[in-house]
């Protein structure tokens, strides 16, 4: 199972960085990180990094669409998925394993604001439970939006269409809370805790609370169940 | 080996596949023949488990595919319409990926890899990017990937689609020698290709079986009566005086010839018989003065049977629907046939 796992991975994480697409996202990253961060630190002449790394979220609202567009839709599109589906492997095994690649490049994504904190490191004295907390939270929040717009792409052999669904899916959860308050009531209140952003408020503060964590790995274990019975379901068309 | 046992699979917009039932022996060569769009790809989808059916069971060495799904794939090399490849990987990449994933251990894998690329003729473009190779190329990484671990079934679409014809013929031998220790299903459309390869032929047409036998088989079975062709020498009415002496017999002239050796006809002859009577003919010949310089057997080919077996749609269609034995159908279309050729409405 685990060696399976890892074969799809490796494929799934050399595929994405032999596109155009990887080195494309990575330029769009960095600047987007660029303006936030040299706007809060520059402008503003703050060492406090949790506004930039919450910026990242409006980053990801985007990229995470984009990144898991083609995990399904390229391979329907050569036939690789008629081998898969008949290899001795199972569903989980070709989910899970694109999954992991997903948020692997998702960390390596990270991993370049890794440059910025070591610049305020260099002038500044932060406080660093904000930080720890704000990129503990975003890897976690980032695996959630990944594993939204995975099941999303799963839904379609068009790339395009996939990455829609896929954003489409997270602006609503982005706008539960907005949608939450203004419906008020109980439903109000149901539709506010599925709101997906306000778990990170806590890490953006450098709390470590078990219920924002619980939140986000319900929300990935949820959708990545849900991909795996997808993908199994095409069996049946 | 393979058991196919009422398969039914059915899609919103196209022809499904309706009541299979199929067996393959060990060590056999079944070909899938059938016009395009027949349901040849759909069964082999539902074979190796790509779709599930909606009705039916194929079971491979006595295990079902559904009941033990990575136990028979492990079984199973697939070819499918379309090379599976990634065109950003080399031709070794893909292979080792497929590999690993069939379970082939660290310390065997460049030796496997190396086996199926060297059986299919693709050492040379080991390091080549898949999106690089020409079609015939990437239908023989597509066949060196179903060989991978060499399992004891093969199914194999359209094997030699897209390749030139030296290279159809290194894999139609290949395929051949595969037989030995392989069970093949394979499909094509290409008659002779099917005729060549395999033991046994399925006839397969809008979902239907229509027919399973040995090639040679199903031309006796669907042959009506007996053709032969005689080049006699002597002219036309000498000839067919001759001829009005063979027992219900009827004959038809091909050809009259004026060569070196004098003048010779040419008839076509046809009677309404499973027995051979080219004895006959002979004797007749024999006993007058004219000379019989060549007789032969036409033989219906296997081109003939699928014509006859696939182009009466109507009638066989009111068969399907009433769900009858493969063999019925036949027969019907066969009738189909006959008042077609008299001339009368068809039912």
């Amino acid at each position: 199972m685990f060696n399976r796992i890892v074969t799809i991975f490796g494929r799934e994480l050399a595929s994405y960085y032999l596109s155009p697409i990887a080195y494309v996202l990575m330029a769009l990253f960095t600047l987007l990180y660029g303006i936030f961060y040299s706007g809060i630190f520059v402008g503003f002449g703050v060492a406090n990094l949790q506004y930039s790394y919450r910026d990242l979220l409006i980053v990801m609202l985007f990229l995470a669409p984009i990144m898991s567009m083609r995990v399904f839709a390229e391979e329907r599109k050569n036939g690789v998925d008629e081998l898969l589906m008949t290899l001795p492997i199972s569903s989980t095994e070709i989910v899970v394993g694109k999954f992991v690649a997903l948020v692997t490049a998702w960390l390596s994504l990270l991993g370049i604001t890794l440059i910025h904190l070591g610049i305020t490191l260099f002038f500044a004295k932060p406080d660093f439970g904000p930080i720890v907390g704000s990129i503990g939270g975003l890897i976690l929040a980032g695996a959630a939006y990944l594993a939204i717009c995975i099941l999303m792409a799963s839904f379609s052999d068009n790339q395009i269409i996939g990455a829609l669904l896929g954003f489409t899916t997270l602006l609503i959860f982005w706008l539960l809370e907005w949608i939450g308050s203004s419906v008020g009531g109980q439903l109000g209140a149901v539709l506010e805790v599925l709101s997906i952003n306000r778990y990170f408020n806590d890490f953006s503060k450098g709390i470590i609370d078990s219920i924002n964590i619980v939140f986000y790995l319900t929300i990935i274990v949820a959708f990545i169940f849900l991909t795996i019975r997808q993908v199994e379901s095409r069996r049946w068309r | 080996m393979i058991e196919i046992t009422n398969l039914s699979k059915s899609f919103p917009n196209q022809k499904g596949v309706k009541d299979l039932n199929l067996q393959v022996a060990k060590g056999e060569i079944m070909g899938l023949l059938g016009p395009n769009g027949a349901g040849k790809t759909t069964s082999m989808r539902l074979i190796t488990g790509y779709l599930y059916p909606e009705k039916g069971s194929v079971k491979i060495d006595g295990l079902d595919l559904r009941a033990r799904p990575r136990q028979v794939r492990s079984q199973i090399g697939y070819l499918p319409e379309t090379p599976p490849v990634y065109p950003e990987m080399t031709v070794g990449a893909y292979l080792q990926f497929v590999a690993k994933l069939k379970g082939v251990t660290k310390d065997k894998l460049k030796e496997e890899v190396n086996r199926v690329a060297e059986l299919t003729g693709i050492t040379n473009v080991t390091k080549q990017l898949i999106g690089s190779l020409s079609k015939g190329y990437r239908q023989r990484v597509g066949l060196a990937q179903a060989l991978l671990k060499a399992p004891p079934v093969l199914i194999l679409d359209e094997p030699t689609v897209g390749l030139d014809p030296k290279q159809i013929i290194e894999i139609r031998n290949l395929i051949k020698s595969l037989a030995q220790e392989h069970t093949v299903i394979l499909s094509s459309h290409i008659l002779p290709e099917v005729t060549m390869l395999c033991g046994r032929v399925a006839i397969i047409d809008h979902g239907r079986l229509l027919a399973v036998d040995t090639p040679e088989r199903l031309a006796l079975r669907y042959k009506k009566g007996q053709r032969i062709e005689i080049e006699a020498k002597g002219d036309r009415e000498e000839v067919a005086k001759l001829l009005e002496e063979v027992r219900e017999v009827t004959y038809e002239l091909i050809d009259e010839n004026l060569s070196a050796w004098g003048k010779t006809t040419k008839f076509a002859l046809h009677k309404e018989t499973q027995e051979d009577f080219r004895e006959e003919v002979f004797t007749v010949f024999a006993k007058s003065s004219v000379p019989l310089v060549e007789l032969k057997t036409i033989s219906l080919s296997l081109e003939e049977i699928f014509l006859k077996l696939t182009t009466h749609e109507n009638s066989s269609e009111v068969e399907l629907e009433t769900g009858k034995e493969a063999d019925q159908v036949l027969a019907t279309s066969q009738l189909g046939a006959e008042l077609e050729r008299k001339g009368e409405p068809n039912v």
